[in-house]
């Protein structure tokens, strides 16, 4: 591994980027916007969807040449950095996607492209280096492992740490707590800290503004392909800081707080309630209770166990056991078919791979769950109520543009998760499962989205949401299961749900009412 | 080295405002964006060329008579590559058994001709059916492999065809059906106007139908398909069901103009049935496509040969020729699709 030079006293900046701007296609979306890198210290870029945030780091680290403007970096001044040379330099940047190799260990992946060998690897020394390399960051990994076997939030750090050996100047983060539960991301509070104390910059980004906060030395706000200002991270709160990058004042959904307050006590049917439910053979059976007209929130880190349980619920898996009654008949989940002829939906995380059509126009993906509805006897669609209908829902969630016969693949991250609650919307739901709904859109979406759904809320209709959000949790739901090890750990209802309830119950300590077993 | 740089160069996409990728993969996006956005012009433009090629090598390949020769052969052919068509909408599938269904289905259309032409095309088309459902009962139920189900089914049709008829060829009684695959309106020739006719009328019902909809739909995203609460396995042997009766179909069409025929008349089939669905603009990935663009895929493969014929090609080396062409053509067909959305 090459080190780069030894790194240039803590206060002056290791990378700067100076003036840059770039133009797509003639449309500029980066108007001049200068950066200070120093090192030790971790620099957060924040900004919506769109604010150049990925446009900034991708010249940084190479993959974008600027339209004009330079980057410093140690001592030279480049017009466009290569890849190549970016890496030279030490400026590595781990971006969305993964660069491991699912089929090879922990320990070959850490020194991929560097084993130690002669002739022959040498194993042994390969895995007590692999394993010191763990310790160092406090990784709670099995060096001989297959990265396959990894949640994707243990790769993540196995890929930061594996870049954090090569000793950078500068280490970009894209959005690196996207898919971590929560104990992953204290896991990644300790690699920040090791980076820092071994003097390298680090640039961060993510939409989670208490890990921004938490994390960083300084911020950066981007707004519209413009620098709005950089401060002390100590200077800011989070609602300050969300005012700055949506340039207004920011207010938590507003219909929200009143969401939760406004449901008195009175009696509620039960939508659905379940007991005995077994999600994996040999997991504890716990029951569940999911009255209508209220947001029940399913919390837990991720691979608990809450998926896997909303999809045996909708008859997309298959549960162990359980007795299931919905509406007070008993209901068997066996196909997605009849959980829908009973009114029970879920709406994937994944909405990528699971949720949306890309080939098909936004109006078909709406209208899908409700196209029986619109149709005739003979099989024959009612294309203009059906077009109103699509166009009714997604103005309803505030999709922009509101164009229908666009494709999802053209529309942000945030208004793509819009359209895929508006099918759900469409067909007002008995029990409507919400699966990390605002994992990857920016704090506007994600505020309407959260308005979206406890205005969405009728008395009829069940809202479960699963999030590892415990903010997210607290602002909609007043009754939390929280799960672990494909159980429910602890129930909380109404004043027992906090932050601090959470996110104990989840580790297994205590916090509400702990479930007998 | 890590396979950090590979990755850096290979410019991951979803940047802000559509920003992603240099400045020749936004020129590259641009370029197929415009071809996919005129697709069905792009098809006529090909199709226009093509016979004005055929036209400046030989100047009777503009005749009434020459076009029609192209025309007919490709009418049986439209018929499967629709077959292909519905499997491929249904999303990733290939059904490789259209070509012996369709040899079959023939062979049974004009042995029973002698009882009249409404039972040599009804027993042909239900066993088209018949071999469908099988396809698509093992496909979607039984989740086999839909490359090794269909040719297994292949298989064993053209051998029960070629054991019940002994590998002798057959010939087609005097009747209806072969007044219909002789005869003509207006120059053109019965076969090509019935099959024009029921692609059509298949089209529209396509299209403006629920089961067309939710064929597309649920071959462009099987998980989408189950968490709308729907299941996919209706479609797959609605699909393959579909696959075997425009199979049975081609078979029947050309039985009415070729006449005699044994056990292989249209084994060679398959591929050209694919490849005239996909240089049609059906997609291999599924969930785009319609019956009237495997049959205008057809046409065209259908002129691309005979303009090959007309170059001068010995029809083995035409063979080759048009081999290599349609894998490009695929090629560069499905790759626009991609980098094009």
């Amino acid at each position: 591994m090459n080190a780069p030079a030894a790194s240039p006293p803590a206060a002056s900046p290791v990378v700067q980027a100076r003036e840059l701007r770039k133009s797509f296609s003639g449309t500029e979306v980066l108007h001049g916007v200068s950066v200070d890198f120093r090192a030790g210290s971790v620099h957060a870029i924040c900004g919506e969807n769109g604010a150049g945030k990925s446009t900034l780091l991708k010249i940084v680290s190479g993959v974008h040449r600027p339209t004009s403007g330079t980057v410093l970096v140690g001592g030279e001044e480049y017009e466009g950095l290569s890849v190549v040379e970016a890496r030279k330099q030490g400026i590595v940047a781990i971006l969305q996607d993964p660069t491991l190799i699912p089929t090879l260990s922990v320990a070959e992946n850490l020194f991929l492209g560097d084993l130690p060998s002669a002739g022959l690897v040498k194993r042994r020394s390969m895995r007590r280096q692999a394993r010191e390399i763990l310790e160092r960051y406090d990784l709670d990994l099995d060096a001989d492992e297959r990265v396959s076997g990894l949640t994707l939030g243990k790769r993540r750090l196995l890929e930061i740490a594996r870049a954090a050996e090569q000793q950078p100047r500068l280490i970009i983060l894209d959005e690196p707590t996207a898919s971590l539960s929560d104990s992953e991301v204290r896991m990644l509070a300790r690699v920040i800290v090791a980076l820092r104390e071994a003097d390298a910059a680090v640039a961060y980004v993510s939409h989670r503004l208490a890990e921004v906060l938490e994390f960083s030395d300084t911020i950066t706000v981007l707004r519209d392909g413009s620098k709005v200002d950089t401060r002390p991270a100590a200077s800011l709160d989070e609602d300050g800081l969300a005012s700055l990058m949506i340039g207004s004042e920011f207010r938590a959904a507003d219909g929200v707080a009143g969401a939760r307050r406004e449901r008195g006590d009175g009696p509620r049917a039960t939508a659905l309630s379940g007991s005995g439910i077994v999600v994996h053979p040999g997991c504890q059976p716990f029951d569940l209770e999911l009255p209508a007209g209220e947001v029940t929130g399913f919390y837990g880190l991720v691979g608990s166990g809450r998926s896997s349980l909303a999809r045996g619920l909708v008859g997309m898996g298959q549960l162990a056991g359980g007795e299931i009654e919905v509406d007070g008949r008993p209901y068997r989940p066996t196909t997605s078919t009849r959980a829908a002829r009973r009114g029970l939906y879920y709406c994937p995380e994944d909405r990528k791979g699971q949720g949306l059509f890309y080939r098909r126009p936004i109006h078909e993906n709406v209208s899908l769950v409700a196209l029986d509805d619109l149709s005739n006897r003979a099989g024959r669609i009612a294309f203009r109520r059906e077009h109103e209908l699509a166009t009714e829902v997604c103005s309803a969630v505030r999709m922009r543009p509101l164009d229908v016969d666009k494709f999802p693949g053209q529309l942000s991250g945030g208004n793509q998760q819009k359209v895929l609650l508006a099918r759900y919307f469409a067909a007002a739901p008995r029990l409507l499962i919400l699966d990390e709904p605002t994992v990857g859109v920016d704090i506007g979406a994600r505020r309407d989205i959260h308005e979206l759904i406890a205005s969405r809320l009728s008395p009829e209709g069940a809202i479960v949401l699963i999030s590892s959000d415990p903010d997210e949790i607290f602002a909609l739901c007043r009754h939390v299961y929280v799960f672990k090890d494909a159980t429910v750990a602890a129930e909380l209802r109404a004043d027992e749900v906090s932050r601090e309830h959470l996110a104990a119950a989840a580790l297994g300590f205590g916090g509400g009412r702990e479930v007998a077993v | 080295m890590t396979p950090l740089e590979t990755q850096l160069s290979g410019a991951p996409s979803g940047g802000p405002a559509g920003a992603s990728g240099g400045p020749d993969v936004v020129e590259r996006k641009a370029l197929s964006s415009l071809l996919v956005g005129h697709q069905e012009l792009v098809r006529v433009a090909a199709l226009v060329i093509l016979i004005a090629i055929g036209t400046i090598l030989r100047s009777s390949f503009i005749s009434e008579h020459s076009l029609m020769s192209v025309l007919l052969p490709a009418a049986p052919l439209a018929c499967l590559a629709t077959a292909e068509a519905f499997v491929m909408i249904r999303g990733k599938l290939v059904d490789l058994s259209v070509g012996s269904t369709a040899s079959a289905c023939a062979l049974v259309a004009v042995s029973l001709s002698s009882h009249g032409a409404l039972i040599a095309i009804v027993v042909p088309l239900a066993l088209g059916a018949v071999i469908g459902a099988i396809n698509g009962v093992g496909v979607g139920v039984f989740r086999g492999n839909p490359i090794i189900i269909t040719l297994g089914m292949g298989s064993v049709v053209g051998a029960i065809a070629l054991g019940r008829s002994g590998g002798n060829s057959e010939t087609l009684h005097h009747g209806l059906l072969e007044s219909f695959g002789g005869g003509s309106l207006a120059g053109v020739p019965d076969p090509v106007i019935a099959v024009a006719v029921i692609l059509a009328a298949t089209s529209l019902l396509f299209t403006t139908g629920r089961w067309g909809r939710l064929l597309r739909l649920g071959g462009d995203s099987e998980e989408a398909f189950a968490s709308s609460g729907r299941q996919p396995v209706t479609g797959t042997i609605l699909a393959f069901v579909l696959a075997g009766v425009f199979s049975a179909l081609g078979g029947i069409v050309l039985a009415s103009y070729v006449g005699t025929l044994d056990f292989s008349v249209a084994s060679n089939e398959t591929l050209p049935a694919v490849a005239g669905a996909v240089i049609g603009g059906v997609s291999l990935f599924g969930g785009e496509g319609s019956p009237w663009q495997a049959g205008f895929g057809s046409v065209l493969l259908g002129f691309l040969t005979s303009v090959l014929l007309v170059a001068g090609l010995s029809p083995y080396q035409e063979e080759i020729v048009e081999g290599v062409l349609v894998v490009a053509i695929v090629y560069v067909t499905e790759r626009l699709l991609v980098t094009g959305r």
